[in-house]
């Protein structure tokens, strides 16, 4: 029953969404806004639940941890979570207290987690890009010239550079991100029919 | 010699890496500067819009990105705000609109009206489904703004109620959903314009989308940054990072070269002695 | 320009310092630092969340919009899937959701990411660029022709399109780089020039 129920809801939801697309029907319009607008608020629910499981495994790891350090770790995740909540529900996401905590520890704290991406990726430079093939040596061919184009240094060594840098991109870069964004696209579309149509259930039944 | 730079400690490489960053911030260089066909037919393009016209600006980043994202953010604003475009912020990542806040500050917005030059609309759940509830209807989605002000009354949304009022959308973009999103639910069927500034690492996936004209502009980061920044006569941070990524990119480039030497000096060296091992046997 | 006297300027370069030392090597404080960033971004999730649903969903409640019982409902059987008798329940949000997503993307793509795409294909062979793409963009497609055995044409065209992938991949790899600079970049100018105060 509950299963025949979240497959009918699936069908229909996707299904109304792809009619009020092709068919200019009033009740079909009246029928997607509504449900688009329902889709907002259940997708908001669904914002807490990220945070839910981080809750559970650090209460876990708070408590039963053997590991000194774990145990403080989880500490300080659940207290910043729980303070960076209670700021936020009292005194609103644009308070300067709220703010603080933005601008001191998430903005740079994800900014540079992105950036140390910088360091591994020179250690990776130096010990697995290798010419080892033809395929590789396009590889390195193709990165190296993009890389200098797109800064000064690179058409102070040759004035051609920015331009066979922006071939790159613009002719065998994009024929090649179209093949795939084409094939990308169909595969798409097939997993979304079989999700409609109910034959891959691997979420919803 | 060759064996032990092959077996080099990673921190050396990343402390010879942290001073090819710091020593061009400390002492620039002035390397001239090229301004791309992309980051030109962008100002162009904003250029070409009359004041008083109406731009959506959709934040959709993470603060992972926006340090590389918030020059040229900065710059195009300050031209939206010198040429009157009024201009309407939104976002469909969580933090984003807490780092519009921040670009709009850093702008000359901060100068014009709110609710009537621009305004930050705040976040909203659901990512291509929020997009394409917002292009129905703006005010309808978002009932206050980032603020809890509401909406409906504000001067900015006098005759504006979806996109299809619109004279472009720009997408400032780390990933998805984002500028393959807005092509999908409104570019594309409404007929919306869209351009993006966009991360560096995406300037190749969106290629397809630039030469199909369903992205008529891309300022690609920090470097489009200092493109733009020259274009609108107004320096700032994007320019001043151009020769430390000079540097930076010349470095990893030495490091792929030293590798490969490396590499084939040792496999070079393991293929005599096995064909000497070879002839001894 | 003279040191930062910023309060949140000082947290956030204690913060930037403690998360690059982890490339030297790991240690309790970046460890600290980052749960202290994580759970920070966790709660903001929170509150975001909240707000959409306090605008969209309990204010109009309270206003008499009945119709949104429906929407909350569905988003709160999301939290059963935390109670191990009722978790099957949570499987009609996420149903909904789903659905939702695929068709709002089938709808999109086929015109945007499809159609489009081979429509910017149709472009007149009067240039080398011109055949290179829309060559480039056949062979592609041909390496993914997994129903066909790689051998002949097919096997040829797929080996050229690999070739067009890896000129792809290069790019790819390179503008990754570049971005990761700019952010180092953005990362230093933030410790040397809004916090010490010693960039010009």
């Amino acid at each position: 029953m509950l299963r025949t129920a979240t497959l009918v809801i699936t069908f229909l939801a996707g299904f109304i969404m792809i009619a009020a697309f092709f068919f200019d029907v009033g009740f079909l319009s009246v029928a997607e806004a509504q449900i688009q607008d329902w889709g907002v608020i259940v997708a908001a629910f669904a914002l807490a639940m990220a945070s839910i499981n981080l809750i559970q495994v650090n209460v876990n790891k708070a408590v039963s941890s053997e590991n000194v350090t774990d145990k403080i770790c989880s500490f300080v995740l659940l207290a910043s979570l729980a303070g960076m909540s209670i700021i936020g529900l009292t005194k609103g996401p644009t308070s300067d207290t709220y703010n603080v905590l933005f601008d001191g520890i998430m903005a740079p704290g994800q900014s540079t987690v992105w950036a140390l991406g910088v360091f591994y990726i020179a250690s990776a430079a130096y010990r697995a890009f290798r010419v080892k093939n033809a395929d590789a040596g396009l590889l390195l061919f193709s990165a190296a010239f993009v890389m200098l184009g797109a800064v000064p240094v690179g058409e102070v060594i040759w004035s051609g550079v920015p331009a066979v840098s922006q071939w790159i991109v613009d002719v065998p870069n994009m024929a090649g991100m179209r093949g795939m964004l084409i094939g990308a696209g169909i595969g798409a579309f097939s997993g979304g029919l079989r999700l409609l149509l109910g034959i891959d259930r691997t979420e919803v039944g | 010699m060759l064996s032990k730079l092959g077996r080099i400690d990673s921190r050396v490489l990343y402390f010879i890496l942290l001073l090819s960053f710091i020593i061009p911030l400390l002492r620039p260089l002035g390397l001239p500067m090229v301004i791309s066909d992309e980051v030109q037919k962008t100002y162009d393009l904003i250029e070409s819009l009359p004041s008083g016209s109406r731009v959506v600006v959709s934040f959709d980043l993470s603060p992972g990105g926006y340090d590389e994202l918030a020059p040229a953010t900065v710059a195009v604003f300050n031209h939206m705000a010198m040429k009157g475009i009024r201009m309407v912020g939104m976002s469909f990542w969580d933090a984003g609109p807490s780092l519009l806040d921040r670009s709009l500050a850093g702008s000359l917005y901060a100068d014009k009206e709110y609710g009537t030059d621009y305004v930050n609309l705040g976040f909203l759940a659901g990512g291509e489904n929020a997009m394409s509830a917002v292009a129905r209807d703006i005010t309808g989605a978002f009932p206050r703004d980032f603020y809890d002000r509401p909406t409906a009354n504000m001067p900015i949304f006098d005759g504006l109620q979806a996109f299809k009022d619109v004279e472009l959308v720009i997408v400032v973009a780390t990933g998805n959903p984002g500028v393959p999103e807005w092509i999908r639910q409104v570019g594309d069927p409404m007929d919306v314009p869209i351009a993006t500034i966009v991360i560096a690492g995406l300037v190749a996936d969106y290629a397809p989308y630039m030469q199909s004209r369903q992205l008529i502009g891309m300022i690609p980061g920090l470097r489009g940054a200092a493109g733009y920044e020259a274009l609108i006569d107004m320096l700032g941070r994007g320019t001043a990072g151009l020769d430390a990524q000079s540097a930076a990119h010349l470095m990893i480039l030495f490091f792929v070269l030293i590798g490969n030497i490396v590499y084939f000096v040792e496999r070079k060296r393991e293929k005599d002695e096995a064909d000497e091992e070879g002839a001894a046997s | 320009m003279t040191m930062s006297n910023d309060l949140s300027v000082w947290i956030a370069a204690l913060v930037t310092i403690g998360l690059i030392s982890f490339v030297f090597k790991e240690n309790l404080y970046y460890r600290i630092v980052e749960s202290l960033y994580v759970g920070v971004s966790a709660g903001h999730a929170i509150v975001l969340g909240w707000g959409n649903i306090r605008n969209l969903a309990v204010r109009p409640l309270g206003e008499g919009n009945l119709a949104v019982i429906i929407p909350i409902a569905l988003g709160l059987m999301l939290f059963t899937r935390y109670f191990q008798k009722w978790s099957r329940v949570s499987r009609i949000p996420m149903g909904f959701l789903m659905g939702l997503g695929a068709g709002l993307s089938m709808r999109g793509l086929v015109g945007s990411q499809i159609v489009n795409q081979i429509k910017a294909c149709y472009l007149p062979l009067n240039s080398m660029n011109n055949i290179l793409i829309i060559a480039g963009t056949f062979a592609v497609l041909s390496y993914f022709f997994f129903t066909v055995e790689h051998q002949g044409f097919v096997g040829k065209s797929a080996q050229i399109g690999r070739y067009f992938m890896m000129l792809c991949f290069g790019a790819a790899y390179g503008s990754t780089v570049t971005g990761r600079i700019s952010l180092f970049v953005g990362r230093l100018q933030f410790l040397l020039g809004d916090w010490l105060g010693i960039l010009q």
